[in-house]
């Protein structure tokens, strides 16, 4: 189950990702429309999946985020599992560097509801506000509109398109690169 | 000193790294521009390059190079310190996956006498022989012009700018992204 609340929007709460997430990780990243949106070369294990999260989740420059839809009065510590649902994550890796570099997604079932857009806005205001990032990076495949649209509502720039660069669903993907600069989130 | 020819152009070869080469490596750390590649912001010491020579760089997704000029008598296998004089670094990351990453590096006192360019461009030329990316991306910190002009002459085509990404030599700097696709270095 998720861990605590950390920040809270309107519909969705960012709880703290746990070693016992790795299952609903595992399936939603094995999902094709997640995996290949993601980048993800193959699928993983349970295990391999947990080990990820206490290797990367938990290191230092991460920070690893569970998207939840709440039920009223559900816990602000560990919600009990009728609580609330977990529906995506969001992390933000590098924030110990210059600049912080954001991953989502969402349960397929759960798209289409703006929930990711709440949950990315609340992430890049929570690295803007806790940690000296000069900015923050997120990429997308060309064909992925839904997160390209997703950048750029939130004020994102385009700064790069890497031709051909990844082997993805079966053809080689352009790589967009976008960019949001601290002065740019604040004004 | 570095091992044997891996390939050989007109006035450069690219022999192996070896372990022994991490007095010509930490060089490269001292380079406030060139560290940067190479996810650092400050120096190393001798036994850090070494860790990185032994580590990273002898991990199989990883390939790397020292481009040295060899006297005449210069053999193919192991040169003595008295037949070749490595004079750059190339360092390709990711060769198992879809785009590789090149970082160059030509030593200070060898700059200017056209190595850099061709030490990437045999770096590049071998990749693409001996491994099967369908393009390669090289990084370059806006400021850096002589790295940049060499990008330019092996080919790669900007692909956009990433801006104020890196803190080097006290500002924020904007980094280009170059890409260099398979077929378009077949057809050049």
């Amino acid at each position: 189950m998720p861990g605590p609340i950390i920040d809270a929007g309107e519909r969705v709460t960012l709880r703290a990702v746990e070693r016992e997430d790795a299952e609903f990780v595992q399936t939603c990243a094995t999902h094709p429309r997640v995996r290949f949106s993601l980048g993800i070369d193959s699928h993983q294990t349970k295990a391999e999946v947990r080990e990820r999260i206490e290797n990367d989740t938990e290191n230092e420059g991460t920070r690893g985020f569970l998207v939840c839809l709440d039920e009223e009065g559900a816990a602000a510590g560990d919600p009990d599992e009728e609580e609330t649902t977990p529906v995506g994550a969001v992390h933000a890796r590098g924030v110990d560097r210059e600049r912080a570099w954001l991953g989502y997604w969402l349960d397929p079932d759960y798209h289409g509801e703006g929930y990711a857009g709440e949950a990315v806005e609340l992430v890049v205001d929570a690295v803007f506000r806790s940690h000296p990032v000069h900015g923050i990076s997120a990429g997308a495949y060309g064909f992925n509109e839904a997160s390209r649209g997703l950048l750029e509502s939130l004020g994102f720039t385009q700064e790069a398109r890497l031709r051909n660069a990844w082997y993805v669903d079966g053809a080689y993907r352009d790589g967009i690169q976008y960019g949001l600069l601290r002065r740019e989130w604040e004004s | 000193m570095p091992g044997p020819i891996v390939e050989a152009g007109d006035d450069l070869v690219l022999r192996t790294v070896e372990r022994e080469d991490a007095e010509f490596v930490q060089r490269l750390f001292a380079d406030p521009w060139a560290r940067v590649g190479f996810q650092e912001h400050g120096h190393k010491n001798h036994a850090e390059v070494e860790e990185l020579l032994e580590g990273d760089l002898e991990e199989r997704d990883t390939a790397a190079y020292l481009a040295c000029v060899d006297d005449d008598d210069a053999p193919w296998g192991h040169p003595e310190e008295d037949e070749t004089t490595p004079v750059a670094f190339v360092a390709v990351t990711h060769v198992d996956r879809d785009r590789p990453g090149v970082n160059h590096w030509v030593a200070p006192a060898f700059r200017g006498e056209g190595y850099g360019v061709e030490a990437l461009s045999l770096a590049v030329d071998t990749v693409l022989r001996t491994y099967d990316p369908n393009t390669i991306g090289v990084e370059v910190v806006a400021g850096d012009e002589a790295t940049r002009e060499h990008v330019e002459a092996v080919g790669f085509v900007e692909e956009g700018r990433n801006r104020e990404v890196l803190f080097v030599e006290g500002e924020y700097r904007d980094v280009y992204q170059y890409g260099l696709l398979h077929e378009e270095w077949e057809g050049r």
